[in-house]
This record gives structure tokens, sequence and C-alpha cells, in this order.
């Protein structure tokens, strides 16, 4: 199966595009949780769209297209990991020298969008996000955020559906805990 | 789920992921189009100039000299470092010493017990490795009694609050 690639009138139009409009946020989100940097977190989606594209279009790609995001995710996992091995040397050195650096977050590092959204409460709630452990913040982004169900998790993460939802519901639970504390404390 | 988790659950719902700025979103276009001239290796950056100045010989030196620097200080402290703190929890056997006129060593136990007050679930943190737990505020009060050779008996009452980590199982 292949993307058609053009219309008549305004000259070469990739139909990518809508198809990035309407997942591509959601795939930046799990691509920026599975990863420490934001430039991280586009080189590991891109790569992972790359493959997507390359496979749809020498039509290697098995299942339709509602098979896309579950792959996209499972490649995003995979790209980050791989990224991480490559990296990690590297970023340990980065990181101690550029720390200050890395501490002065843009707009662009930010998670979500800020606006509908008390400002201070979305910082709290997504630095709790960020805080918790990973298998337990990439089931809640991939739930809450990406829609998917636990059998689809289950299979992108390669475990199960219980565990799955078990990881979701503990996940929740200490993200709640984490905000309640931060409530008594007068940070929100 | 309990409705406060739900309510929760909707309040995240509510928060949107950030969008795709335009330039991100043609550059990720502009790679899907072109993915057979796309090289699949990822180029890593090249170290910045500022960067590799910090790391070399210059940079090992200074962190040896803070280290140097940190010894001699640990050294010079006075009483150097001590070991953990005596926590409250700890019981204090200077503590009896304080009913005037009575000694201490005239008393002995007689009987310890320990009753349950309360216990509360405070939900579900996640410890350093990862690992779920839910936690459990359990409040007991303990009973000392003691009597010394004429009969007298001495009660004390001792309030006690314990956290208890349960290990949840998620795979």
């Amino acid at each position: 199966m292949g993307m058609p690639r053009s219309t008549a009138d305004s000259g070469p139009i990739s139909n990518w595009r809508e198809w990035l409009v309407e997942h591509g946020d959601k795939l930046l989100l799990f691509a920026r949780q599975q990863t420490r940097r934001q430039a991280d977190a586009e080189d590991v989606l891109q790569e992972a769209l790359v493959k997507l594209a390359r496979k749809v279009e020498k039509g290697e790609f098995v299942g339709g297209r509602e098979a896309w995001m579950p792959f996209m995710y499972t490649q995003i996992r995979r790209e980050a990991i791989d990224l991480g091995r490559r990296n990690d040397r590297r970023r340990k050195r980065e990181e101690r020298v550029v720390g200050d650096e890395l501490g002065l977050k843009g707009s662009e590092d930010d998670w979500f969008e800020g606006a509908g959204y008390d400002e201070e409460r979305r910082q709290m709630m997504e630095g709790a996000l960020q805080e918790l452990p990973k298998k337990f913040s990439e089931v809640i982004v991939m739930k809450i955020w990406g829609g998917r169900t636990f059998a689809e998790i289950g299979e992108i993460l390669d475990i199960s559906m219980n565990t799955a939802a078990s990881r979701y519901r503990y996940g929740i639970e200490a993200l709640r805990k984490k905000l309640t504390g931060a409530r008594l404390r007068g940070d929100l | 789920m309990d409705a406060e988790l739900k309510k929760f659950e909707e309040e995240l719902e509510r928060m949107a992921p950030r969008r795709l700025p335009e330039n991100l979103l043609a550059r990720m276009e502009a790679a899907m189009d072109d993915w057979e001239e796309h090289d699949e290796k990822v180029v890593p950056f090249p170290s910045r100039a500022g960067e590799s100045r910090l790391i070399g010989r210059g940079f090992l030196k200074a962190v040896a000299a803070v280290a140097v620097l940190g010894a001699a200080l640990a050294l010079m402290l006075p009483g150097g470092f001590k070991s953990a703190p005596e926590t409250a929890d700890r019981p204090n056997p200077s503590g009896s010493v304080l009913l005037a006129g009575i000694s201490p060593a005239s008393f002995a136990p007689q009987d310890a017990q320990r009753k349950l007050v309360s216990a509360a679930d405070q939900g579900v943190v996640v410890t350093r490795d990862s690992r779920p737990h839910r936690v459990l505020r359990v409040e007991s009060m303990d009973h000392y009694t003691f009597q010394n050779a004429k009969g007298e008996v001495l009660t004390m009452e001792r309030p006690r609050v314990e956290f208890v980590l349960i290990p949840l199982e998620t795979d």
C-alpha cells in the first residue's frame, strides 16, 4: 500500500501531514517521556516516522492504518532505548558539564500545552509525571493521551494486559499522591 | 477505580499534549517523504567547543583538587563525620530519671503491651527501585508497667506512629 503523494493544482503535497497533525502531538509526548531531552525526542520520533513511511510505501506494513499508532509507540520505544545505549556515555559527560544549561527549560521543552489550563498546576503535573519511574509513566502517557487500550499497551511493552493495567493504576495513585503532597506543602 | 482517582484521571485528560510546532511538523513530514534517502543512523551531535575544553586535563586537575580539599575539610571538622543521629523512636533510658526521688534501678519491668489505635491507607508510593508500595500509617500505644520492692507501680505510655510499606505486585 502506498500513500498518494500529490495533488493536481498545488504541486506535491504529502498526505503524511494530515496524519501527523492528528497524531504528532501524542507521539511527540511519548517520545519526550522516553528520552531525556527534547532534541533526543525529536530524533527518536523522526527515526520511527521514517521507518513507518518506509514500510508503508514499500507495502511491507502488516495491518491497516489503525495499526500505525501501535507500531509507532513500539518503534519510538525501541529507538529511544537504542539512542540511550549509544549516547549514554556521551550524555553523562554532557549533563555534568552543561547541567546548568539543562536546568533552564524553554517552552519548547514543555510536554503539554499551557493554554486552557492553570500554568502552575500544569508544571506541577508535568514535573510529577517526569519524576515517576518510566515503567509507570509510559503506561499513563499511552493510556491517557494516546488513547491506547491496556491490551494494546501490553502488546507494545511486551507485558500482559493485567500488568499494564496494574502499572497504570499504581502510577496514577502515585502521581496523585505526589500532587497531594505538593498541595499540602503549599506548592499548589 | 475509586471516585477520587477517576476525578484525577479526568483532570489529567484535560491536559493537552504540546502541538508540533510548524517547523518540526515540516521536518517530520520531509523525513517521511524522503524515506528512501534518509540515513537511518542518528549522527551524534559534535561536542561543543566550550564543553570539550572543560573535559580536558585542566578540568580533571580541578576535580582532583576539590576532592583533596573535601577530604582535608572532613578531617578538620570537630568530631569528624558522625554516624546516624539518634532517632526519636529510640527508647531513651535516661528518660525515667525524670521522676524525682525515685531510683530507676529499683523498678523492675513487669509488663509491656502494644495496642493498635488506628491504621490508615496513605496511598501508593514508588520507591527508588521503581517498585510500588502501599503506605499504611499505623498508630499504636505502648504500655509499660514497672514495680519496685515496695509494691509501688509505675506505668508509662508512649504513642507510636509507624509507616509500613507493603510491596505491590505489578509483574
